[in-house]
């Protein structure tokens, strides 16, 4: 029954379409005993009861693209390796994303006061950006201008950036023996900006080939263009950065709906960054940016003064595209936002399937993605995690987690699409099968001091550890079912 | 802590060694676009045709009708040229008997000349004279001296002042002159009255006057111009020199081609201020195209008399109209040449003339040409400069010109490309004779005015041999013979241009590319 319904949901899930892009990390939703797991979900309380992570104790790499491989983009015959651009925009979407992200751990810390309260704080440096490309930029120089005759071409590229140091402090508290909420707040200090907050830019092309480019765009960036200035020295300029402030908040809840069964929720990174540090923006005003480029004017060529029409419109399309640089004022971009659904049913002892949605929005870019895991702890010593994630228009995304708990050393590797780099390794010994085919690539890994493993829910002597998601473990002998009932009981009547 | 996170980055390293860097080498990017780019566009006009020399010389009638306007000018006053007063100079003197003249309060007339001066002008007898400039010198000497003793009064009754009204009188003791531009003097034929009066002035002391005693008069009119004359000029010719009147920049837009105009007009007006009966001769009038000349035929024919105006101040014009009009503008002159004479009073001996020293004969040569009629060969063409050599010509693998032309104008053209070197020398040709054909002129009504525009739209596939070409040209020469539209039975009827037909014009290249790096 229990496979039927498991099978039952992948299928399911797998025939919905994703097709956005996301940074999220869905293997480490459920991933316990890593002080990390509460990255996802504030509420969320580790194997843990004291954690604590020194500076590059956690390194996270990500690189998602949901437009393409690098398969997708060549072809090989006779060893060598073509760059099959037609093929390449076959299959793009109409925004492709490539998005990388990183963020390394400074200080980590978690400490579970007591079963109801677990309390996080960390420093973590975090860097996310996006570059969007439009399908008809990558089309118009593979296929041409042609095929977009009676059409517009649309060429609205746009680039987000941002770095911050990021300063939070959380708690985990349990509101009964079924909610336990969560929430964290951050005080985030912008390093480097750089937001695309217009990017309208086009190029139509009528029936007579005539072509009308316009454009309307507005990038701003803080704490880049000192960079370019010569004489510039971040120890002289550390300073100006503190003043690019912000604040944000991760919220979340678990829920055990049933005995097996539970349900979790959260929203991460609800806030914001001001920039003040540094500012200048790139413009090009709409008004002024536009022409139409008809060809030689007829008349021109009648009166012998084409060459002269040529150098006039050159300079034309010189001045209307001209890049108009210069400071500005503060402006704010929001964090990448998430949301996680999930819900975790553990199948037998020390082994779990859980299943997460998710969505992350950041400025125009919204992405959903999908991820499911089975997840087991091999005693205390080694947990492991086995995902499968849809994300990016990605379907070959198997991911892995594994860490080997050595308290108080913990080490740990988790990344959504690890678990075919053993595979690339074996059948094609190297890893250019995984990396090839591969459009999200993300990985965290690093060393945790770990102390006190927790068995979950209330405290009992004498029973085994159970998983924190479902507090009320069945028991695995009559004995202890009997004892944790007992003092299910004594803890109701105290109320 | 740190020595463990270099475990972990020399684990990446390890991992990052069994990636196969060949693998990421790309050999070659091929690509094969296909760019549709627009070469020409435009809404072209009749009047866009007309050379820049010629466009201010367009005009548009009441019907629409767009034509060629020319009109020049050249004033002769050959005929006032015929006219000049001479000098004149008088020496008069008067004798004063031996006597002692006891003292008198009063002044005494001793004696007096009176006479008629003629100017001495020929064949002229003129009856008025208003001058502009001139003077009357005069200066009277005595022997034995006189001297403060005497004066002489000079009357010229016939010398009017244009400010007084009042005729010149002059009492002179001694040398000094008269500033005639205030006068006008009345004349017959020519002659005027003068009257010299010497006067002893009154003296307390008695004079004695010796023998031969004798009192000096000069009078010298001299410099005289007139503002107008009046009277009978006689019967006179004047050669005017001979004219030419540059047309060359009138009609370039027609050059070399074979032109007939259906309706052209020029005419040719004489305006004459001259009140007095004048007769022209043009000895010889022709249009001139390069060593080429052709015979202007007038209407009236040589000689022709003008009308002269009746008061003086104004003008008559008479028009003159040329015959072989059409004749002349198919021979397409850049110059009419003429050579005139103008004789004034034939055969007359008396009458009333008049003229001004500003007074001019006018000669005025009017050519419209209303674009209306049949031409053929007719050249526009252009250079561009153009430099492909940064190109692969391999890189196109084919291209076709896109021609949409929805065509107004009664004007058939065919178009072509030629790609030359840097010194001008025609590598080849953009198009084959048959693609040249992409201009496709209006048909017209029996009357020449618009019936259906030409219309044509098509993609015309380049040879391949020719856009190899392109990459080795250095200017590209865009050439059109326009012809005036056929009828269907391959005749060219006569064909009107109005300003509101128009050829709207869009021409495209679209071509394939292959692009290959590596």
């Amino acid at each position: 029954m229990k496979i039927k319904i498991l099978t039952s949901s992948v299928f399911l899930l797998l025939s919905s379409s994703f097709s956005a892009i996301a940074q999220i990390e869905g293997t480490l939703q459920y991933m316990n005993s890593l002080p990390q797991v509460v990255i996802n979900n504030p509420a969320y309380v580790p194997k843990y009861k004291f954690s604590l992570g020194l500076p590059f104790s956690s390194i996270y790499q990500g690189y998602t693209n949901n437009g393409f491989s690098y398969n997708d983009l060549v072809t090989r015959k006779d060893g060598q390796v073509k760059a099959d651009l037609t093929k390449w925009i076959k299959n793009l979407p109409e925004k492709t994303f490539i998005a990388p992200a990183a963020s390394i751990d400074f200080l980590r810390f978690g400490f579970k006061v007591n079963h109801k309260l677990y309390i996080t704080a960390n420093v973590t440096a975090k860097e996310y950006g996006y570059l969007k490309i439009p399908k008809d930029l990558a089309s118009v120089f593979v296929q041409g201008n042609a095929p977009y005759v009676n059409s517009t071409i649309n060429f609205s590229a746009a680039v987000e950036a941002l770095s911050y140091l990021e300063t939070a402090v959380g708690a985990s508290y349990e509101v009964n023996k079924k909610l336990r909420v969560g929430g964290r707040i951050k005080l985030l200090h912008g390093m480097v900006s750089a937001t695309t907050q217009v990017s309208d830019i086009s190029i139509a092309v009528d029936e007579n080939y005539h072509m009308t480019a316009s454009a309307d765009l507005l990038v701003k960036t803080s704490g880049v263009n000192s960079i370019t200035n010569s004489g510039y020295e971040f120890s002289k300029e550390w300073k100006n950065y503190l003043k690019n402030r912000g604040m944000a908040i991760d919220i979340g809840a678990t829920y055990q709906l049933l005995d097996k069964l539970t349900l979790n929720a959260s929203l991460i990174d609800i806030g914001g960054i001001k920039w003040r540090n540094d500012l200048y923006q790139y413009s090009l005003d709409k008004a002024k940016a536009n022409y139409t480029f008809s060809g030689i004017n007829a008349t021109d060529l009648i009166n012998g003064t084409a060459n002269d029409f040529i150098d006039a419109q050159v300079d034309s399309i010189k001045n209307s595209f001209k890049l108009q640089e210069g400071s500005t004022n503060s402006f704010r971009t929001p964090l990448p936002g998430k949301i996680f659904l999930g819900g975790n049913y553990e199948l037998m002892r020390n082994l779990n399937v859980g299943t997460v949605f998710y969505a992350e929005k950041f400025h125009e870019k919204f992405s959903p993605g999908w991820t499911t895991s089975l997840n087991k702890n091999f005693g205390r010593a080694i947990s492991t995690t086995l995902s499968y994630t849809i994300s990016n228009r990605s379907f070959n995304n198997f991911g892995a987690g594994l860490s080997f708990n050595l308290a108080p050393v913990q080490l740990y590797v988790v990344g959504d699409n690890l678990l075919r780099i053993p595979g690339s390794l074996v059948v094609h010994k190297n890893l250019n099968n995984y990396i090839n085919t591969a459009q999200v690539i993300n990985i965290r890994l690093g060393l945790n001091f770990v102390f006190g493993w927790d068995k979950g829910g209330i405290p009992a002597p004498k029973t085994k550890s159970v998983n924190p998601q479902s507090k009320t473990k069945a028991p695995e002998t009559s004995n202890v079912r009997q004892s944790k009932r007992k003092r299910y009981r004594n803890y109701t009547k105290e109320q | 802590m740190k020595h463990r996170f270099w475990v972990w980055f020399v684990a990446l390293l390890v991992l990052a060694s069994c990636v196969d860097e060949n693998d990421y080498t790309i050999d070659s990017i091929e690509v094969s676009p296909t760019l549709a780019l627009p070469l020409v566009f435009g809404e072209l006009s009749i009047q866009d045709f007309i050379k820049s020399t010629d466009s201010v010389y367009v005009r548009v009638d009441k019907d629409d009708l767009v034509y060629l306007s020319y009109s020049q000018t050249l004033p002769s006053q050959d005929i006032r040229g015929l006219f000049t007063i001479p000098d004149k100079i008088l020496n008069r003197s008067f004798f004063v008997p031996a006597a002692t003249i006891p003292p008198h309060t009063k002044d005494i007339r001793s004696d007096s000349i009176v006479e008629v001066v003629d100017f001495g002008i020929s064949p002229e007898q003129l009856s008025e004279i208003s001058f502009k400039a001139g003077t009357v010198s005069y200066s009277t000497v005595s022997n034995p001296s006189l001297t403060n003793k005497y004066e002489i009064n000079i009357s010229l009754p016939d010398f009017i002042s244009k400010t007084t009204n009042l005729p010149l009188n002059l009492n002179i003791a001694a040398t000094g002159s008269i500033n005639l531009s205030d006068y006008l003097v009345k004349l017959n034929s020519n002659k005027f009255n003068l009257k010299m009066v010497l006067v002893l002035k009154g003296t307390t002391t008695p004079v004695v006057i010796g023998n031969n005693t004798f009192v000096s008069l000069r009078l010298s009119f001299l410099g005289m111009d007139f503002t107008y004359i009046k009277g009978f000029f006689g019967d006179q010719t004047s050669i005017v020199p001979a004219e030419t009147i540059e047309v060359g920049a009138f009609g370039t837009s027609l050059n070399g081609a074979d032109v007939s105009f259906a309706q052209p007009k020029i005419t040719l007006d004489v305006v004459n201020d001259y009140g007095v009966p004048c007769e022209v001769n043009f000895k010889k009038f022709e249009a001139q195209n390069g060593t080429k000349s052709l015979n202007v035929t007038l209407n009236p024919a040589n000689p022709i008399t003008l009308i002269s105006p009746t008061v003086l101040g104004s003008s008559a014009k008479t028009s003159i109209s040329v015959v072989n009009v059409k004749e002349l503008l198919d021979f397409a002159p850049t110059k009419f040449y003429y050579q005139v004479d103008a004789r004034i009073n034939k055969g007359l001996t008396s009458g009333n003339n008049f003229l001004a020293d500003t007074s001019k004969m006018r000669v005025s040569i009017n050519v419209e040409v209303p674009f209306y009629g049949h031409a053929s060969n007719i050249i526009l063409g252009d250079t561009i400069k153009v430099d492909f050599g940064s190109f692969d010509q391999s890189t196109i693998n084919s291209a076709s010109l896109k021609t949409k032309v929805l065509n107004e104008l009664p004007l058939d053209a065919k178009v072509q490309f030629y790609m030359t070197d840097g010194k001008y020398k025609i590598l080849d040709s953009l198009l084959t004779t048959s693609q040249t054909t992409i201009i496709k002129g209006s048909t017209v009504t029996a009357t020449g005015d618009l019936l259906a525009p030409g219309s044509l739209d098509q993609l015309v596939q380049l040879e391949q041999s020719k856009i190899d070409k392109i990459f080795l040209a250095k200017y590209i020469i865009v050439r059109a013979a326009m012809n005036t539209s056929k009828n269907t039975n391959g005749t060219f009827p006569d064909v009107k241009f109005k300003s509101k037909y128009k050829m709207k014009v869009d021409l495209g290249l679209l071509a394939n590319l292959k692009i290959k790096v590596g």
